[in-house]
């Protein structure tokens, strides 16, 4: 691996998790988003073999990943509706104005791992089917034989606990 | 929250962006909420969080204990609430094509899966290796050799008298010891290693995203450190020898801010002082493997011992020291009593070493 490439892909793995939130924001497949940050890697290292000029390796990837999600759609196309471009700038401007947000990733995963296993098991289970099976509320409804609005309620304020457990124990930390 | 949206629908237009179903009114609705500055960062934090969730439950074997527990338990499972019916011949035969059918299913699905898999990216390559270490790539079973590319989800076995080191994209090295088992992270992650069985012993980077080490009793959380992880009987057991690290004890997720120069146990908890000790010895010369970095000698008990400098990728200050070893070992010829200085972490690692004036008489 040359020298360049190395420099570029320690970037690229530095700033992952914003990476593939911001795919998972678009795609909302945590399989598929994975694909394609695999599929930005391969390209990064494609231009970077061809020479190309790349300044700003995060808003680089960034770019490639809004081409990726916008083929996607296209191929889903006859389901749903694409998001216009007013919208993906946004986003985009979102990822941009919040990149050195990366500060306190560590502390921040480690703290919700912790807070994870303090959780009841239900709550667990119903956060494994909506963030690690993907299911969709209606899917987990089925199942669960619930009230989908009841369950989104739900999810809404386990993710505020969560929250509020994370900043805790990042002072704890600190 | 200041955009004109309330937390719930904010949560609902979000879940229809990612499912591609948003209205042309809905897209101008969080397109209205992200044209502030906070709305913007309320919707990057709300990103960052859920995939972060997604990581974090992705990684942790348990969620899949607790799922499976629950699978057995819920009375809200219709399988098991309902009485056990009567099965027909006809409906057994069913089944069993059904199953056969989904076995089917199941190996196209590994065999694509299989080939998806031959095309992600590398995470590392070996970067030393010696005798009879295994790389476990899903079905495919074969000998680890120097400059071999590593893939997340790969499984390295060592086998009695064996060690491998291998080295990151960044620069970080792992070396496991004899007789180890550990698993590469499954997925394009960050570093994370599954320390099953054995010994092993880390040079990490600063890195911006943690490296996470689970073994059999705690977790390990780095950012860029020098230690090494030992799986005992029963006990997890970390020396650090250089940075800051986090071990949390798996039984009851107890953390313990770990600092340089101090060893910890799974069992105790207890934090006691540790040195990064060199042992010398003098010892009858074998033979060399310039390409692996790899030499033996006999010590004074008869044993064979075996030693490795390890190649240094970079021009850091320890290439010199170790271009001067090399150069010393060429110099050595079989029989030659010489002393030599070490360090044991994974396996032992040359610091020095000088012929005995003996073995320079005729």
């Amino acid at each position: 691996m040359n020298k360049t490439l190395q420099q570029h892909t320690l970037i690229f793995l530095q700033s992952r998790n914003q990476l593939l939130a911001y795919l998972r924001s678009l795609s909302g497949n945590s399989h598929i988003a994975e694909e394609m940050l695999q599929e930005i890697w391969l390209k990064l290292s494609q231009a970077i073999d061809d020479d190309k000029d790349i300044k700003d390796t995060l808003s680089w990837c960034r770019g490639v990943g809004r081409n990726l999600i916008k083929h996607h759609w296209r191929d889903k196309a006859k389901h749903n509706n694409m998001p216009n471009e007013n919208l993906l700038d946004l986003v985009d401007r979102a990822f941009e104005e919040n990149q050195a947000h990366n500060d306190n990733f560590s502390d921040f995963t480690d703290a919700l791992r912790i807070c994870l296993k303090n959780l009841p098991h239900k709550a667990r289970e119903l956060l494994d089917y909506k963030y690690k099976q993907n299911l969709k509320f209606e899917e987990i409804a089925q199942k669960l034989n619930e009230n989908k609005n009841t369950l989104m309620m739900r999810v809404s304020r386990l993710r505020t606990v969560l929250q509020d457990c994370i900043q805790k124990r990042i002072s704890q930390f600190s | 929250m200041s955009h004109p949206l309330d937390a719930k629908e904010y949560h609902e237009l979000l879940e229809k962006l990612k499912s591609g179903k948003l209205s042309i009114e809905e897209n101008n609705r969080l397109t209205n909420a992200l044209q502030s500055t906070e709305g913007r960062s309320d919707f990057f934090k709300n990103c960052l969080f859920t995939s972060t969730l997604q990581d974090v439950l992705s990684e942790d074997p348990n969620s899949i204990d607790i799922l499976k527990k629950s699978h057995n338990t819920s009375t809200h499972s219709p399988i098991i609430s309902k009485a056990k019916p009567y099965r027909s011949k006809a409906s057994v035969y069913a089944a069993f094509s059904g199953i056969a059918a989904l076995l089917l299913l199941g190996l196209f699905f590994a065999f694509q899966y299989q080939t998806k898999d031959s095309l992600s990216s590398p995470i590392g390559f070996v970067s030393l290796v010696n005798n009879n270490v295994w790389i476990q790539r899903e079905s495919l079973r074969f000998k680890a050799v120097k400059g071999y590319t590593l893939k997340s989800g790969d499984k390295i076995n060592t086998e009695k008298d064996a060690f491998i080191s291998f080295t990151y994209i960044d620069q970080s090295t792992i070396d496991l010891g004899a007789s180890t088992q550990c698993e590469l992270s499954k997925g394009f992650k960050n570093k994370r290693v599954h320390l099953k069985t054995g010994k092993l012993y880390a040079d990490i980077k600063p890195q911006i995203n943690s490296m996470t080490l689970f073994s059999n009793n705690a977790t390990t959380i780095v950012l860029g450190t020098r230690f090494t992880l030992e799986n005992l009987k029963n006990e997890s057991q970390l020396k650090l020898n250089e940075g800051k690290i986090r071990f949390i004890r798996t039984s009851d997720q107890f953390t313990i801010n770990l600092h340089s120069g101090q060893k910890v146990s799974s069992i105790d908890l207890s934090v006691t002082p540790f040195r990064d000790e060199e042992k010398t010895i003098e010892a009858t010369y074998q033979s060399w493997d310039n390409d692996n970095g790899v030499f033996s000698v006999i010590n004074n008990d008869h044993q064979k011992m075996v030693f490795c400098i390890k190649h240094q990728q970079n021009l850091n200050e320890n290439f010199n020291q170790n271009d001067l070893l090399r150069t010393s070992l060429n110099k050595l010829k079989h029989g030659n009593h010489v002393q030599l200085t070490y360090r044991v972490k994974a396996f032992l690692e040359l610091t020095k070493i000088s012929p005995l004036r003996s073995s320079l008489e005729p």
